[in-house]
């Protein structure tokens, strides 16, 4: 009977993170991981993951207290994971025309870290419900109760900010002041071509980024921000650029006296709405989040 | 930061640019769109204009 029971918690538990892990491994834009292979990997680690979370409380009962060291031995593994993951984006970088950045990179390798601890979590909570109403009447229902209520906690738990939560994304004007691009009064770069300058006018879109309060200002400030949004812009819309054209990288430069940032791109689909709503929904990177207003000096510098 | 090198220079006016760079001279503006285009093609670079007509085309 007992043997059973444990049993019935290991099972409830480890597919509680299981479940947590399929949920929060989507595949989106970013494009990663896009491939079968690449599931395979992160569902297989989610399954290790959870299992250690769920055996960790029978092992408990059991009064085997040094089976939770395994727990430490699972950290380590996960942070071979992110380096795992940078090392595979890194080499990826090299071929790509409009890059994700170093920061973006960082970003998506603690993410896939992150996961993982999050997952351990859910499993063991799990766990521990499921133990805790096996000795009820109500026997395995807690279990099943906190394994969803955990799947909600690690969704909400994923969604981070975006652009559009803290900055005002507008449509802006591209124009030429003798052979050097505007979007709007901020000045991109110098184009000399004629026939290019020409095809700019016709095919470019641009975009204002105001920032809504300093917090948002500094956050934009970061060059690693920026290039997120580039990426994610080229990615959804397309860009024209080529190796023989980087006149056609998109490029984002800010004022330096409000702190907006004026976007400029040749998108493939020259759609402007669209391309609103990609730098709305563009992710703000933990890295690049600052918060001068939290300071004292920041506020008093603020007003 | 990568480094930014100007590799050529393309102008009309004889005597606008001397010496550090590759320079060549075109004999009429569209010429020397012409010029740069085709040398920005070869190298990947880019060309951007200064106010006194003269070309040059940067590796970024």
């Amino acid at each position: 009977m007992q043997l059973q029971n444990y049993l019935l918690v290991i099972i409830i538990g480890t597919l509680a993170g299981t479940i947590t892990r399929m949920v929060l491994l989507r595949v989106d834009y970013r494009q990663y991981p896009g491939y079968p292979h690449g599931y395979i990997v992160h569902l297989s680690l989610g399954f290790i993951a959870s299992a250690l979370g769920a055996v960790a409380v029978p092992a408990v009962m059991a009064k085997e207290y040094t089976a939770f060291t395994f727990l430490a031995l699972a950290a380590q593994q996960f942070s071979q994971i992110r380096n795992q993951e940078r090392r595979t984006l890194e080499s990826l970088e090299e071929s790509e025309l409009v890059k994700r950045g170093k920061d973006y990179i960082e970003g998506i390798a603690r993410t896939f870290e992150g996961r993982n601890y999050l997952v351990m979590a859910a499993a063991f909570i799990t766990a521990v419900a499921t133990q805790v109403g096996l000795n009820t009447p109500l026997e395995w229902i807690p279990g099943v109760a906190v394994a969803v209520l955990m799947l909600f906690i690690a969704r909400s738990f994923m969604s981070g900010q975006t652009i559009g939560d803290i900055c005002t994304v507008e449509p802006a004007k591209i124009r030429f002041e003798g052979a050097t691009l505007w979007v709007d009064d901020i000045a991109i770069f110098n184009v000399g071509l004629p026939d290019r300058r020409e095809k700019m006018l016709s095919d470019a879109l641009g975009v204002m980024i105001h920032p809504k309060d300093d917090n948002a200002r500094a956050t934009i400030h970061d060059m690693g921000q920026r290039m997120v949004i580039a990426h994610t812009v080229s990615v959804i819309l397309g860009s024209k650029k080529d190796v023989d054209k980087p006149d056609f990288t998109p490029i984002l430069r800010k004022d330096v006296d409000t702190g907006k940032v004026a976007m400029y791109m040749m998108p493939v689909e020259r759609d402007i709405n669209a391309m609103v709503e990609c730098v709305n929904r563009t992710p703000v990177l933990e890295s690049s989040l600052r918060k001068p207003l939290s300071a004292k000096a920041g506020r008093a510098a603020a007003d | 930061m990568e480094q930014k090198k100007i590799f050529a220079a393309v102008t009309v006016t004889e005597g606008a640019i001397k010496g550090g760079v590759p320079i060549f001279y075109a004999k009429d503006d569209e010429q020397k769109a012409k010029i740069a285009s085709t040398l920005a093609n070869i190298n990947d670079g880019m060309v951007h204009e200064l106010d006194n007509g003269v070309m040059i085309i940067v590796q970024h």
